[in-house]
């Protein structure tokens, strides 16, 4: 039987326990979703317990027609959306620079990736780079690169066509390694 | 700005060389990107508090139907329990000290009597409609 079905059937039918796994098997996903878009980690979990109060609420509409980690995160996403809405926070900026590919382009092919890697000034200024994001391409981010999803899960989740949220992955990595080229080109 | 699908396929070279383990073309965008996905991979992102799982499931019992109707049914049974009480005490005090002083205070107060009139068919309307609300077991 497929562990997702088991584990809302025995959810829904109040075994004991059951939920309880299901909010442990599923809250980094959620968590990861919420936090990267709406940057506050109180009001993260707080949206965190509503999504999962909502995923309780509305199991029993759960068709087993996508993933359920994939049923979830919707609801997180539109839980972290809402959130975004009440509070009129902008989930994309509209004057995103965009740097000058020609920028990026003088960094020498001698470069120590694990050295770099070692380098926590580096990887200090990589993160801060990542947070700096918008919250949309750095949810985006984090679905495809640390969740691991493919494009159409992510589409799925966040309800965004794929081509676009190619385009927005592409942008968004293509900014940070032209901030990271900068950083290694002053480190060198 | 348009996806360059040379640079897309960097990316993506990247990132698979970077799961995978299998070392590419060491060319410098490339590597830029390993760099940035490994960052990416190890970007320290606080952590849910401790026990939420639990304590989500908790909540999620305590607002579920079931759990409410617990709570219901215990309700009214401290009610019934109380009422019963209630009863038990006044016939006690009847019993001892019979019910001649209820009169006096009856007859000097009428809306003492209108008020127990409707309490009692409050309680009366109360009891049908709840009788009423019940669902129907077909067989």
């Amino acid at each position: 039987m497929n562990p997702d079905r088991a584990l809302v059937e025995a959810a829904l039918t109040n075994a004991p326990g059951a939920f309880e796994r299901l909010v442990r098997e599923h809250q980094g996903l959620c968590w990861h979703i919420i936090y990267r878009i709406v940057h506050h980690r109180e009001d993260a979990e707080d949206l965190c317990q509503e999504t999962f109060l909502r995923v309780h609420r509305y199991l029993h509409q759960y068709r087993f027609e996508s993933a359920l980690n994939t049923w979830i995160g919707q609801i997180a996403y539109s839980v972290a959306l809402r959130y975004m809405e009440r509070r009129r926070l902008p989930l994309i900026t509209d004057t995103e620079e965009m740097t000058d590919i020609s920028v990026v382009e003088n960094v020498g092919d001698g470069v120590d990736i694990e050295a770099v890697c070692m380098n926590t000034e580096i990887l200090g200024h990589a993160h801060d780079a990542i947070g700096r994001l918008p919250p949309l391409q750095r949810t985006l981010m984090t679905l495809y690169h640390v969740e691991g999803l493919s494009i159409a899960d992510v589409s799925r989740i966040t309800g965004l066509a794929g081509g676009t949220i190619k385009s927005y992955l592409f942008r968004a990595r293509f900014k940070l390694r032209a901030t990271l080229s900068a950083l290694l080109g002053e480190n060198q | 700005m348009n996806v360059d699908e040379r640079e897309w396929d960097d990316q993506e070279s990247a990132l698979e060389s970077l799961r995978s383990g299998n070392p590419i073309a060491n060319e410098a965008r490339i590597n830029q990107y390993k760099i940035l996905f490994a960052a990416l991979a190890g970007q320290p992102i606080p952590a849910l508090s401790q026990g939420f799982a639990s304590r989500v499931a908790l909540i999620a019992y305590l607002r579920s139907d079931k759990a409410r109707k617990i709570e219901r049914r215990f309700e009214y049974g401290l009610t019934a329990m109380m009422l019963a009480v209630l009863a038990l005490a006044a016939s006690l005090v009847s019993i001892c000290f019979g019910t001649a002083w209820l009169r006096p205070l009856l007859s000097a107060n009428p809306w003492l009597k209108a008020s127990l009139l409707c309490v009692a068919a409050l309680s009366i309307v109360v009891h049908i409609q709840r009788e009423g609300n019940k669902p129907v077991i077909q067989a």
